[in-house]
């Protein structure tokens, strides 16, 4: 029995034994065989570690972005940055980067150059809008640091820029230009800015804030701001980025700027011209006003003279009864006796000899007189205006011989003046007034 | 003394018993399968070895990044006691990303006369697979014919070597992390002269484009 007992315990062992072992070494040998192939791709915390962020005083001293990237891998690769936002205007499309493995690179953000600043500050942009636009605007954006053709992409959290930061990067550095004195003055005046919200302006937090504050005012301000101090900068600036931009632009100012005098003179001689225009005009509206007046003074002086004539005739016809015959008077020296009668017995008997005379005699003559007035102005006008002096002269006689005329001659004199000047051109009323004016 | 043969008949009766009911013996060893044909087994062995020495990048586990490749050893060899005929493909499971297969690139050497690699075919591991609709066998007697190689059929306790490179391309993006192919590599024999085909062995092929 013992026997027996012992043979069923050792097999039990041995069942017990294969039935354990040999599984699990067939299983091990079948994982070794089935091991295959098995691939997995890194996650990005496997390739890098992006360190820093981006300060923005640090990067106006030395464009350095305080982004530092860990390469974690055994092998080199290369990064390279795309820009979001206003950040395109900014920095330079820069060339990818090396990171050597297991090295930190530092990573660098250059401003654009000279030929790409024109995408972000166009010359004539300054000039127009000067650095008020600047001074305020802040510029925002992300950069997005890739490796491995995308594989891994790191995007950096909002990086904003100020204005005046800019100012200083593109210009105090790029050119050697100092833009303190004349920014922060002359701007800061000419805005009109509240001192607190200058100050507050400094961080560049709050300048969104700022920028809505003011952008009412900011506008209009910008519209009217003329720099002084700004331009010189802004020459040499645009001499570096263009050179003989500002030159041109300077001799066309010139030009236009004594074109815009010239036209002025020009105005000013024209209303000149014109009101000496207007006062000619007058004056020969007045010579002719002289002229019919002369006129009408001669065919009156005519009308008198047949009328004395007449009286002397009559007056020889009286005598000649009472005296005997004796010879008449020739009536080529009428004229002479005409003038020769002196004091007022001479008019008194005129003033009676004149009823005398029949009213067929005085329209005749009057209606030559009359005719000859009217004759007169057309032909004797253009004389009157091309010869001033002549008129004058002649108003003078005409003076004289209304000086030497009295009594009843100066009365019928103003009724034939009045009827001419009625039956010729308007405003003689006014013209006979300018006329002794002018005389 | 009548019971000592007793005793050894029922240790070899419960050790054939447990053998035979653990199923460990035939078919537990990386899927292969023999069948006796005539008068003899065709038992094809596939083996995988990573060979970093001959170049890559990828040692062990670790992970890649695009640029990476490592290059495998594949050994084959006869088991059976027939000559046997062989071709090697890689099926895929279902449902795999045909993004991250793409981005894959499969290259495959054999020996030549002199002791180094000769390239066989190299391509997007997209068009290195064996499909319901597609055969694109990585190695097999047609290619090496088009290739004009001469295809050798492995005779019983030889073993053949070939190098196969994996790479995973520079053109891989972001949008391949989470991306995933399961399959495996394939090999499959047959007996000289026979169009039947038999499923030999086969090694998993994962392919994990990243973590999200």
């Amino acid at each position: 029995m013992k026997k027996v007992l012992t043979f069923l315990i050792a097999a039990v062992i041995i069942v017990a034994t294969t039935a354990v072992l040999v599984p699990v070494g067939l299983s091990y040998l079948s994982n070794l065989e089935q091991r295959g192939i098995s691939i997995r791709g890194a996650p990005a915390e496997e390739i890098w570690q992006v360190q820093g962020n981006f300060n923005e005083n640090v990067w106006k001293d030395s464009f350095d972005s305080s982004i530092k990237i860990t390469n974690l891998r055994d092998r080199d690769f290369w990064i390279y940055f795309e820009y979001t936002g206003d950040l395109k205007q900014i920095f330079k499309h820069s060339d990818p980067v090396l990171v050597e493995a297991g090295k930190t690179q530092e990573i660098m953000l250059y401003p654009l150059d000279d030929k790409d600043s024109l995408r972000v500050l166009n010359p004539l942009d300054i000039i127009e809008f000067d650095k008020c636009k600047w001074k305020w605007k802040i510029f925002s954006g992300t950069i997005i640091i890739k490796t491995l053709n995308c594989y891994a992409a790191h995007e950096t959290g909002k990086i904003t820029i100020s204005g005046k930061t800019l100012w200083d990067v593109f210009f105090s550095q790029k050119y050697g230009i100092d833009p303190c004195q004349y920014y922060t003055y002359e701007v800061a005046e000419k805005e009109n800015i509240p001192e607190q919200t200058r100050k507050r302006g400094e961080n560049e937090e709050d300048n969104v804030q700022i920028v809505l504050e003011n952008s009412n005012n900011l506008v209009e301000e910008i519209e009217g701001f003329r720099a002084r101090t700004f331009i010189k900068p802004v020459i040499q600036v645009i001499d570096k980025i263009a050179p003989g931009l500002w030159e041109e632009r300077e001799y066309l100012r010139k030009k236009a700027t004594a074109a815009s005098h010239q036209m002025n003179g020009l105005k000013k001689h024209l209303k000149t011209m014109i009101e000496k225009t207007a006062r000619l005009q007058e004056k020969i509206a007045n010579q002719q006003d002289l002229i019919m007046n002369l006129h009408a003074r001669i065919n009156s002086l005519e009308n008198e003279t047949i009328r004395l004539n007449n009286h002397v005739n009559s007056l020889q016809d009286n005598v000649a009864p009472k005296g005997g015959s004796s010879p008449g008077p020739s009536p080529a020296a009428e004229p002479e006796d005409k003038n020769v009668p002196t004091g007022s017995g001479v008019q008194t008997g005129a003033a009676t000899d004149n009823a005398a005379v029949s009213p067929s005699e005085q329209t005749e003559d009057n209606t030559v007189g009359q005719n000859s007035s009217h004759e007169n102005p057309t032909g004797d006008v253009l004389d009157s205006t091309a010869d001033q002096d002549a008129g004058d002269n002649s108003q003078d006689t005409t003076s004289s011989s209304q000086n030497s005329t009295t009594g009843e001659a100066s009365s019928d004199n103003s009724s034939d003046q009045s009827n001419s000047s009625n039956n010729n051109n308007d405003g003689h009323t006014n013209s006979t007034k300018s006329s002794s004016e002018d005389s | 003394m009548k019971k000592i043969p007793l005793a050894i008949i029922s240790i070899l009766a419960l050790t054939t018993l447990v053998v035979l009911t653990s199923g460990a013996w035939f078919t537990g060893s990386a899927n292969t399968e023999s069948r006796i044909i005539q008068a003899g087994t065709l038992d094809l062995g596939l083996e995988l070895k990573e060979i970093p020495e001959a170049g890559g990048t990828i040692t062990g586990d670790e992970t890649w990044i695009p640029g990476d490749y490592q290059q495998i050893m594949i050994n084959i060899s006869n088991k059976g006691s027939l000559a046997s005929r062989w071709r090697l493909g890689i099926i895929p499971n279902q449902d795999y990303s045909t993004l991250l297969a793409d981005e894959m690139v499969l290259s495959f050497f054999c020996q030549d006369e002199n002791g180094g690699w000769k390239l066989i075919r190299s391509d997007r591991l997209s068009n290195l697979l064996v499909e319901d609709e597609t055969d694109n066998w990585l190695y097999d007697e047609d290619l090496a014919l088009a290739k004009g190689i001469d295809f050798q059929a492995i005779e019983p306790g030889e073993s053949l070597t070939f190098l196969m490179e994996v790479e995973f391309e520079m053109t891989a993006m972001a949008d391949l992390q989470g991306e995933k192919f399961n399959g495996n590599i394939v090999l499959q024999g047959a007996q000289v002269n026979d169009e039947s085909w038999f499923p030999s062995a086969e090694v998993d092929f994962n392919v994990n484009g990243g973590d999200e």
